[in-house]
């Protein structure tokens, strides 16, 4: 791959919170993400999935310096961010934008929604006047399907579809080149969900834009993306193509996970694999594999030997002793 | 086959503070017959939930039934006391929600909370007696040690634990008819798989209405379906039909809009506007606004119900043509 491709470079990306409040006791560490390694091409779309408590949020905050990191690296067009003083990290501000799950959370009720698009723009004192900012403000709403007119409005007004439309609209507005989308349809309806979805995938293009695009909902990411990272417990336990994770899945979880989504369509009986117990928390890690007290293929040495990343063909890695590439498929 | 559940032309209206009314619930008629499992899918505000609250009838404050009857075991549950209904709830019907955290008493023990319901439909039963049901329904949930899992309290138990314990209170007093509003929406996806085959081995012989947003959870796990679209019942029928032959452009919409695995192009079908508050249903086919195939007469008056076949059927004006 072409270096100057690579937007973002991730390299044993790890943070661990000490969740002992106590100042005298020894420190107790929850392994939120660990050793997460992979690059992020310009113009494509990353996905994210895993269940509650596997990480993925708190990998989104990692990489834009929201939260401070425990250690790794993060390079960004050939800089490593990561030391970078809060002054010196501005640009990235501008750079890169997230989008929250909570449409309704995220924008002030008290503020009119054009000047809350607004803001980031007079903060980084990108135009001079009242009217450019306006300019600028009503462009971005009609490039997302909402009406210049409606500038003057309060978020009350809106629908919770309309909502994430202006959310998008305030990350647009700064022409960002990342967009990390957390959770981003997750609590709109099936109907407006397609339609938000639509427009992510055509401001991509318009925009030239690269997105992270994290979800719990593989059939959401799979439309979405064009690699896909799967976590577990702070870990990435699979990374493949788009396509290629679904029909060459090597990983147990990824097979557990894809078997567990309800398909719509009532002809289709499938197999389910059925996962025992409950993801286990991230404090006291197993020193083996962390997916091995839930596994359904694990043996011995998965309690004892911990898994390493392996390439089992071009950009599909996968973290388990005992895939080969292909599990998935026939059944 | 007789129908444990039968809603004869239900309508609902909601009043606001104001005293202004507003029509949610537009003539909903539907039957579960016994022993099958049926699922109300639709968005939010469709009033699918309202449609389950009106069977335990635990409807909110501002819900004003206008008309219609509601029949649980061809008892009209509309004419019941409230007296009645302490006796119906829990041993003729019982609900699981969608949050569990909220469902629960946080400063109660688990054990205390499922025998509680026994407790109020067996009262001369011995607090032994009592206790050894409570055991036997935590084990038949899945939930391991049931002896030292009945002390703990809600805050010591997961997400997909808590929702086991939830269904095992419905379960208490074997209900004919268990109603499940979202119940795995909040949980993770394998975790929803579990509750999902958990609910689907407790269903032999008993009837299941799933309220859900989720079609692939109807197409799993229910005989039944009944699509719902603001406050009208848009379609309904064996679930093979309904999602195989969809027949009204909304069910055809939700299904195309859904991003399947199979699923492979780059544009998803998108269902054009938002859906409506019941302060902005229009009359006639409540859909009339957002479909592609709208004519004058779909907001002018209501369409009739169309019977596609003896499985299928759909309040739509394309299909008049082929009422019987």
């Amino acid at each position: 791959m072409m270096d100057e491709n690579v937007l973002l470079r991730v390299r044993a990306l790890t943070k661990h919170f000490n969740i002992n409040n106590s100042w005298f006791s020894k420190p107790l560490l929850l392994h939120a993400v660990d050793d997460m390694n992979f690059d992020l091409i310009r113009g494509q779309t990353l996905g994210v999935v895993g269940e509650s408590g596997s990480g993925k949020s708190t990998l989104a905050r990692l990489l834009l310096k929201l939260i401070p990191a425990t250690s790794g690296e993060v390079t960004y067009r050939g800089q490593n961010i990561l030391p970078l003083k809060e002054r010196q990290s501005n640009f990235l501000r501008r750079d890169m934008q997230m989008i929250f799950q909570d449409p309704y959370a995220s924008l002030d009720p008290r503020i009119r929604i054009g000047d809350s698009i607004a803001e980031p723009l007079w903060e980084h004192k990108l135009y001079r006047t009242k009217d450019e900012v306006l300019e600028r403000v009503g462009t971005m709403l009609e490039r997302v399907g909402l009406q210049r007119e409606m500038v003057h409005r309060f978020p009350h007004e809106f629908s919770g579809g309309q909502h994430q439309r202006i959310n998008i609209a305030r990350a647009l507005v700064m022409n960002p080149r990342l967009i990390i989308c957390d959770e981003a349809v997750s609590s709109l309806d099936v109907s407006v969900q397609a339609q938000v979805l639509n427009l992510f995938n055509q401001l991509k293009e318009e925009f030239d834009l690269t997105y992270i695009f994290i979800s719990h909902d593989l059939s959401v990411v799979k439309f979405v993306s064009d690699t896909i990272i799967v976590m577990y417990l702070g870990e990435m336990m699979e990374q493949a193509p788009a396509g290629e994770l679904f029909t060459e899945t090597a990983h147990p979880y990824t097979k557990a996970l894809i078997s567990a989504i309800p398909n719509p369509n009532p002809t289709v009986k499938k197999k389910r694999i059925l996962l025992e117990g409950d993801i286990p928390g991230a404090v006291n890690l197993p020193s083996g594999c962390r997916f091995c007290s839930r596994c359904y293929m694990a043996q011995s040495d998965c309690e004892s030997t911990h898994p390493e990343l392996r390439e089992i063909s071009p950009d599909h890695w996968v973290r388990c002793h005992y895939s080969k590439a292909g599990i998935g498929r026939g059944d | 086959m007789a129908d444990i559940l039968r809603f004869e032309n239900f309508r609902l209206d909601l009043q606001n503070d104001e005293g202004q009314r507003y029509n949610l619930l537009d003539d909903i008629s539907f039957s579960l017959p016994d022993g099958k499992a049926l699922g109300i899918v639709g968005e939010s505000g469709c009033g699918k939930s309202i449609t389950s609250l009106a069977v335990m009838r635990l409807l909110p404050a501002a819900a004003r039934v206008v008309g219609g009857s509601v029949y649980l075991k061809g008892e009209d549950l509309l004419k019941k006391t409230e007296q009645e209904m302490y006796q119906i709830r829990g041993r003729d019907v019982a609900m699981v929600f969608q949050d569990p955290v909220t469902c629960l008493n946080p400063v109660l023990t688990i054990g205390f909370q499922i025998a509680e319901a026994i407790r109020r439909h067996n009262p001369e039963d011995s607090d032994a007696a009592i206790k050894d049901r409570t055991l036997a329904l935590l084990n038949r949930v899945g939930i391991p040690n049931p002896e030292k899992r009945i002390k703990n309290y809600p805050h010591q138990f997961s997400g997909g634990m808590r929702q086991r314990t939830m269904i095992a209170m419905a379960i208490a007093c074997s209900p004919g008819l268990l109603i499940a509003d979202e119940a795995t929406t909040a949980l993770d996806v394998t975790i929803q798989a579990q509750v999902l085959d958990l609910m689907m081995r407790l269903k032999e012989g008993g009837s299941f209405m799933f309220i859900t947003h989720n079609l692939g959870i109807v197409a799993e796990v229910c005989d039944e379906v009944t699509v719902m679209y603001a406050g009208q019942i848009v379609e309904a029928g064996a679930v093979e039909e309904v999602f195989l032959h969809p027949a009204h452009p909304y069910t055809k919409g939700l299904l195309l809009a859904l991003p399947t695995l199979e699923f492979t192009g780059k544009k998803l079908y998108n269902i054009p506007g938002v859906v409506p508050t019941v302060q902005n249903f229009t009359t006639g086919c409540r859909y009339a606004p957002r479909c592609d195939y709208a004519k004058p007469v779909c907001s002018e008056s209501k369409p009739v119900r169309c019977v596609l076949n003896d499985n299928h059927n759909v309040a739509c004006y394309l299909y008049e043509e082929v009422r019987v």
